[in-house]
Formats: structure tokens, sequence, C-alpha cells
């Protein structure tokens, strides 16, 4: 590099301004095409999510609620330490794996209320849209790679302090590979509520984000999808008669996921879910309709949004 | 193969309104001048050849390959600049660059130095580091040129690349797209109303209007046929324009000025021992170009709704505008 320059500079009848100007150089190089591009505005959106590469203020709030989601894991920890010492093991943790997604799952609410709209909406309100779409990429890509990027931010904040149960059981038992088969039995049930959990809020937050470059009304919608239909659906199965009042209750996606979690890990709903005493199955059921149609409203919203 | 082709193009928005109209051409690798007036279809067009929008009916290629049917493949080497705003304040230049080549397809680390190469290239050096939203609007189109250039496309789009840029930043602007086309050989397509603009960097023009093709023929055959001098004198156009016309000239006379018709260099010498002789007072010799109707004018074409929409969108426009008294001439 500095030998060029040199060399440059010593040529005769070369202008100084000239040994900047390499001129330019044409790209001769892998294209690595729309999967490359998928994988690219995925990890591109999932640093989003957490306001990486952004500026700080991005930063506190996913980061804010990732802290509040693991914070009862360290308690939980610390806890076991302090039951299995002192107690002797006679009180039950009441922080566990199988009502971890109850305990934070406002947290997660709250993630998605505030991520899904800048995620898809600040696309739109800068118009950016074009330029993606005008690249090796289209738009169910674009799309996909919006929801996987939110679920896989999702699952970082419920498994994350899964993991952290995880470890700390394990190393605070006297029997490290004892405690390590025994915990290991309850990861499948761990991974698949996260995983099912993250999909059906991803998907639903983003159908609702996608509509409006507006971050505040976006963040607004997905509160009133998440809250005001728990409202509404506990309204409604109090005034409604027979099955319809019981099935009503899974409109809401918390108390479907609340349904969906107590039969994977096999403990009990809350008492008002409890009253209307909803199978697993079709707790399953709803949180695969919802997904599922979130997806398609958001796959047509992208068809059709103008770029 | 050619860079750009499309057969019976239509276009047409909900609401009636059609944007494009059985538009057929072929275009050849070059710098290319896209002319006609705001709502034309110039938008339109590129959005088509982009794959953001599907065309009602028709078909479109670029770079030998249908636009419908490989549209991922084709944008592999086609760059964008789009019209409007497209980037986000809270990104630095780099990272949104950087961002845009991977959505290309490029690996990670030629993005960077691709990034780092053309920044450099469309003039941005320390400033790169800092985030757009406290750019000025000159920095900011050269952003969205970078951003279409990061990849090495092949063929260069470029919506009103001009658009909100002083005087000193469209001649920048103007000479990166001319050295883009000319020194590294892509293909551009430049859209514009302004032909004054497009005639400085294009090579080659494609004139349409209400979504029908006006005319494409290199610049050259355009200026060649259709010259015309605008005399403006104090008094006297009349006697001016007689004078003139005895020594064999076609003359027009317009108000205050004299319109005739450029074939040769003969004409300003004309014009200048006329003027002489009858002791007028000139204002204003000027070979008026800068007209879409002097330019899209063929002797004897008659087409004169068309010429006129387009004369509307032009911005250089004297104020005596006149576009029935250049068809005088033309005939």
């Amino acid at each position: 590099m500095s030998g060029q320059v040199v060399d440059r500079t010593t040529a005769p009848g070369e202008v100084a301004a000239s040994i900047y100007d390499l001129g330019y150089q044409h790209y001769a190089g892998a294209r690595l095409g729309r999967r490359a591009a998928f994988l690219a505005l995925y990890t591109e959106s999932l640093r989003g999510c957490f306001g990486l590469g952004r500026p700080t203020r991005s930063k506190v709030v996913p980061f804010g609620l990732l802290i509040l989601a693991e914070l009862p894991a360290v308690i939980a920890v610390a806890l076991e330490a302090f039951l299995g010492g002192v107690a002797g093991g006679r009180i039950e943790n009441p922080i566990r794996y199988d009502n971890y997604f109850p305990t934070i799952v406002q947290f997660l609410v709250l993630f998605v209320a505030a991520q899904a709209p800048e995620m898809v909406g600040r696309d739109q309100r800068y118009h950016v849209l074009s330029l993606y779409f005008s690249r090796a990429l289209d738009r169910l890509d674009y799309a996909v790679a919006k929801v996987v990027a939110l679920v896989s931010a999702l699952l970082v904040l419920s498994l994350l302090p899964q993991a952290t149960i995880f470890v700390g059981k394990v190393l605070g038992s006297q029997d490290l590979l004892g405690a390590f088969t025994d915990n290991l039995a309850a990861v499948p049930a761990i991974v698949l509520s996260a995983a099912t959990a993250a999909l059906v809020m991803a998907s639903l937050a983003l159908a609702v984000a996608a509509f409006t470059p507006r971050r505040a009304y976006a963040t607004a919608a997905i509160f009133a999808l998440f809250y005001i239909t728990l409202t509404a659906v506990a309204i409604a199965g109090a005034t409604l008669h027979g099955d319809l009042a019981r099935y009503v209750l899974l409109v809401a996606p918390t108390n479907t996921l609340e349904v969906f979690t107590a039969w994977l890990f096999g403990t009990a709903v809350g008492p008002e879910l409890a009253r209307a005493d909803l199978a697993g199955p079709d707790g399953a059921a709803a949180a695969a309709a919802m997904a599922a149609g979130a997806l398609v409203v958001l796959a047509w919203r992208y068809r059709g949004i103008g770029a | 193969m050619s860079l750009i082709s499309t057969r019976q193009l239509t276009r047409r928005f909900s609401g009636g309104v059609t944007a494009l109209d059985a538009l057929t051409l072929d275009v050849e690798p070059g710098v290319i001048g896209l002319v006609g007036a705001n709502g034309a279809g110039k938008t339109t067009l590129i959005k088509i050849l982009l794959g953001l929008l599907p065309p009602t009916s028709g078909s479109a290629a670029v770079l030998g390959r249908d636009v419908a049917t490989e549209g991922p493949q084709i944008r592999q080497f086609v760059g964008y600049m789009p019209e409007h705003d497209c980037l986000p304040p809270d990104l630095t230049a780099t990272e949104f660059v950087t961002h845009m080549a991977r959505i290309s397809g490029l690996p990670r680390s030629s993005a960077r130095e691709r990034t780092a190469e053309v920044l450099r290239h469309v003039g941005l050096y320390e400033e790169r580091y800092r985030q757009i939203g406290g750019y000025s609007t000159g920095m900011k189109q050269r952003v969205k040129l970078a951003q279409a250039l990061v990849h090495d496309p092949s063929l260069l789009l470029l919506d009103e690349p001009t658009n909100g840029l002083d005087p000193a930043g469209r001649d920048e602007m103007l000479d990166l797209v001319r050295r883009t086309g000319t020194e590294f050989g892509i293909a551009v397509v430049v859209a514009s109303h302004l032909l004054g603009e497009i005639e400085r960097v294009c090579e080659f023009l494609l004139a349409i209007d209400a979504g029908h093709l006006l005319r494409a023929a290199p610049l050259a055959s355009f200026t060649r046929q259709t010259g015309v001098l605008t005399v403006e004198i104090e008094d006297g156009a009349d006697r001016l324009a007689a004078t003139l016309a005895e020594r064999g000239l076609t003359v027009r006379e317009d108000g205050r000025q004299v319109l005739v018709r450029l074939d040769d260099e003969r004409p300003y010498d004309l014009v200048r021992d006329a003027a002489a002789e009858l002791g007028l007072a000139l204002v204003r010799i000027e070979q008026r170009r800068h007209r879409l109707e002097d330019l899209f004018r063929e002797p004897g074409s008659g087409d004169e709704g068309a010429a006129a929409t387009l004369a509307a969108g032009t911005a250089p426009v004297p104020a005596a505008s006149s576009g029935p008294a250049t068809t005088g001439i033309g005939r």
C-alpha cells in the first residue's frame, strides 16, 4: 500500500491529489444471493432488537427488560442455595421451570410492544423498504427474517433465565451428574413452551406493527391485543354460557399460552382458567391458529405494501 | 443482449390512472436519460424494472433476465437510488451502506471494504462515521448513491438524483453520475424532468409521456435535428424577422423574440449582420436546447399535446415559452 503511494508521488507529471484517487474498483468477489441477504437482515434485525449497533438510548428498554426477566432466575438460584442449606429442603422454591413463563410473561409482552414496532415500523417510517426489495431479497423473505429475529430475541429473554436456573440447580447440588440428568428431563418442555410462546407473541406483535410506521400507535395496538383481549374474554366468559364461555378465554393470547405451558409441564393453570377446564390440546390448537393467522396477515401485508 | 427490454408493458393503478401504456422499448448499455414530466411514468417504469411493482400486463427484462421470474438474481446486479428519502437517521453512513452491501449478497469483509471505497468515491470522508440524521441534503444524496453503487452493479437506476440539491451540489452529483457511467463502465439510467441536466451526462435519451414512449434516440440526433436559436432584441423584432427571412432562414416572430431554425452555424453570422445593418439592440442570442419541445419535435411530427405536457415539466423554461412557435419553425 505505502509502496504504491511512493511510486505515484515519484512519477513525473503526477499531481499530488491523485495519490489518493485510486479510481473506482470493480468488485469481482462472491455474490452470495438471497440466502446471505436473508441472514444479513436477520442478524441486523436481531441486533437491532437489543439496540446493538444503535445509539445507547435504544439499548435501555430491551436490556432493562432482559434484566427484569433474568432477575427472578437469579433470585431462584439464590433461594435454592439458601433453602437447600439453611431450610434443609423442606420449603419448595417458589420460582421453578414450570411457572417461569407466567412469572415473566408481562416482560415479554412489554418487549414485543416496544421492539416489534421498532423492527418493522422503522423501515416503513424511513422508507427503507424500497432499498430492501430492490436487492436480492423478496418481500416474503423480509417478513420471515423479521419474525425469526423477534422469535430469537424472545427466546433469549425466556431461555436465558431458565438456563440460569438450570446451571444454578446443577452446580448447587452435591451430585453434579445426577442433578444434570434430573434437570435434563425438564429441558424439552422448557424449550417447547418458550418456542411456542415466542412464535405466537412475535408473529402477533409483528402482524400488528407492520400496519403503521408510527411507533406509538403500534405499541398501543400491541398492548391492546395482549391486555384488552384478556379483560374482554374474562367478561365474555362470565356472560356467555356453555362451551362458548370456556373456549372464548382462549382468544386472549396470554391465556392460550398459559394453558399450553401448564399442559407441557403438567401443572395447574390460574383459578379463572382452571374453572374453564380447558384441555392442553385446546391450548396447542389455539396457539397454532394464532401464529398461523398472524403469519398469513403479515405475508399479506408485505405482499401488498408500497415500496 | 439488451440492457433493458420491455414488451407492451402496461401498469394501471387502482383509480383508473394508467402510468404506463403498452410501452415497448429496447435499450443498449450506456448512460441513458429517462425524461418526462412529473407523472409521465418514469418512476413506475423504474419500479417495474426493479420488481418493486408488478406490471398489469406485458413483460420486462433487465440484463437479459425476466423481471417477473428472476427478480432476486437480477437485483444482485442492479443498484437503485430512489427519489424519496430512504435513510434511517440513527445509523452512520458506514453502518448503513455496509448493511445494504450485505443485503445485496456481499460477504461481510467485502461489504466493509466496498463501503469504505464507495463512500470515498462519492466524496464522504470523516463524516461517514457520523449519524445520517445530521447530514445535509447533499450528503444524504451521496449516501443514497453510495448504497446503490456499493455492490458494483451492472446497471444503476437513478430516480431524480439531483432532487433538492443546490446548483453546486447538482454539478457534483451530475459529475459523479457521468463518471460512474463513462469511467467505470456501469450502465446508468437517470430519470429526470430536467432536460438540461440529462443533456449534460447522457448519451442516449428515452422520452416518455403519459406512459407512452415519445422517442428513443442518441442525444446527438436530438440536438442536431431541431436546434432553435432564440434572438431577443429591444425593439424591431418584426424588421429583423423580415430581413432574416429574405436571406433564406426559417424564422418566426414571437413578441420581442425571433426564433430562428438552426441547421448549421450560418444563422449566427446572419443574425449579427442583420442586427448591425438595421441598427437593432441585441439583448441575447441563445441556442434553445433546454426545452423539451425543441428536442422532441421531429420536423412535421405534429404531436403537440405531448410536447406541451413535456414542456410543463422542464425547469429552465424562459418566460416567453411557446411550443407552437417552435412547431412552426420545425415545419
